[in-house]
């Protein structure tokens, strides 16, 4: 009888495709809980792009996930990258008289929050303490090059991947708590970004991913844009943007135009150039098209400013 | 000078005359002409019974001065899900009859009728949760609870766009 009657998971495939394509996010995921059927159909759509962090947590889920059925549906990967802490963060000593002293923390959490009493920082040793194992998480993770050993063997079982963005951003989670009201220097910035692209870059040669060679890499930095941080060493950095974008020549920029002066030193020919929420010193775009004129063929600006 | 016209008959053997320029709304049937030339005997509509070929030839007739779909949809972009006011009224119906109306659209390929219907099923799934679905469209579940916990931790690393 259930059979006959037409129901939502019974209608043919082709059908649920077309429903499918109205629904978000957040539709889509609440109806790949429903039942198997639906499950089944929501997964393309649902996993047509996946996001992953630097983390153990995240770099194993993204793993397990390579290997599910549904890792072959991803046409875009987006890693987290997050800030990495300063490894002499591990010492409580240099926390104390260098990061953060108890006088300076109570200073802030006055200043903050005066008499306030609903609105307080952790305390302060649950703030070195996330400090800390974030710091341990983070030196494991590249001690043992557990990043690379992931991204490699995912990149492999990704088939339909055509584009690979880095999302660069803050170590803790705001949620956590304001990092922005302590303002600790507790990252390495210049550091990280190097790490992290030669990281992907790696992997990417190891993995001899085809669709990424021919799609597109994004560099996002709306969440951490260079001009926050002291003026990093450029010269080092470029040598690590270079090697990344060397693996592909279509390229997406978003949140900072500090790479785009990189990329007109580097000289690399790019045929496809997308930038998305930055501003953009007139002189460095009209370089970066006259270093790219006989390449470029494809040009895309969002909410792109020059100046 | 009268109208054209033509005669479906149901699956459940009733006998509906349509003007013909309404019946060409169903991509099927005006290549089923186009092919076979004008016929006078009544045209079997198989999977179809009379209650929604009924609906199906309503719907046609408040839409026969539509202009053609031009069919180059974007497909990578997300659809809106606006309906207009007489199609909503229109699709004010039981859910099985929704249904019914959905696959004769897919059958006799009249786009715009099976693209109101997507819509209005992908309105009762909005901002439901997964219990609120199945309530809804009365879906068992047939996960264990693990495998629900399993499911719910992969769908959070998918991402919009």
């Amino acid at each position: 009888m259930e059979l006959q009657s037409p129901n939502l998971q019974w209608l043919p495939t082709e059908i649920l495709l077309l429903i499918l394509q109205y629904l978000c996010l957040n539709d889509l995921q609440s109806l790949a809980c429903v039942n198997g059927r639906l499950r089944e159909i929501s997964i393309p759509l649902l996993f047509r792009h996946v996001r992953f962090t630097f983390s153990h947590p995240g770099l194993r889920a993204l793993r397990d996930f390579a290997k599910s059925q549904a890792s072959k549906h991803v046409k875009i990967l987006t890693y987290r990258a997050p800030t990495l802490l300063k490894p002499s963060l591990l010492d409580f000593e240099y926390f104390k008289c260098e990061i953060l002293t108890p006088e300076a923390y109570s200073t802030a959490t006055r200043q903050f929050y005066g008499e306030d009493p609903t609105g307080t920082f952790p305390p302060y040793m649950e703030i070195y303490s996330t400090i800390k194992h974030l710091c341990e998480d983070h030196q494991r993770i590249t001690r043992r090059k557990f990043d690379l050993k992931m991204l490699t063997a995912s990149l492999e079982l990704l088939p339909r991947i055509s584009e690979l963005s880095i999302q660069f951003c803050e170590p803790i989670d705001t949620g956590v708590w304001d990092n922005s009201c302590l303002d600790l220097n507790i990252c390495d910035f210049e550091q990280s970004f190097n790490h992290h692209a030669q990281t992907v870059t790696e992997a990417l040669r190891a993995s001899k991913n085809a669709g990424i060679a021919s799609g597109t890499i994004s560099l996002d930095f709306s969440e951490v844009p260079f001009c926050l941080y002291e003026r990093p060493m450029f010269s080092r950095i470029s040598k690590s943007l270079k090697g990344l974008i060397e693996f592909s020549t279509s390229i997406c920029v978003i949140g900072d135009s500090t790479p785009l002066q990189l990329l007109v030193d580097t000289g690399l020919t790019l045929k496809c150039l997308e930038l998305r929420h930055l501003m953009i010193r007139y002189e460095t775009w009209r370089k970066l098209l006259e270093v790219n004129r006989d390449s470029l063929h494809c040009i895309a600006l969002y909410d792109t400013e020059i100046f | 000078m009268s109208v054209p016209t033509l005669t479906f008959q149901s699956n459940d053997g009733v006998e509906i005359t349509v003007a013909r320029d309404v019946a060409e709304r169903s991509v099927l049937i005006k290549n089923m002409l186009g092919d076979l030339g004008d016929t006078d005997e009544a045209i079997p509509i198989p999977n179809v019974n009379e209650a929604v070929l009924r609906k199906v030839i309503e719907w046609c007739e408040h839409h026969k001065g539509d202009p053609p779909n031009t069919g180059d949809d974007d497909d990578s972009r997300r659809k809106t899900t606006d309906i207009d006011e007489w199609d909503q009224k229109f699709m004010q119906v039981d859910q099985e009859m929704l249904f019914e109306i959905i696959l004769a659209a897919n059958y006799l390929d009249i786009k715009g009728l099976l693209d109101v219907g997507c819509k209005t099923v992908a309105n009762m799934i909005k901002g439901k949760s997964p219990e609120e679905i199945r309530k809804t469209f009365n879906i068992q579940n047939d996960f264990t609870p693990e495998e629900e916990d399993q499911i719910r931790r992969e769908n959070e690393w998918a991402e919009d766009r």
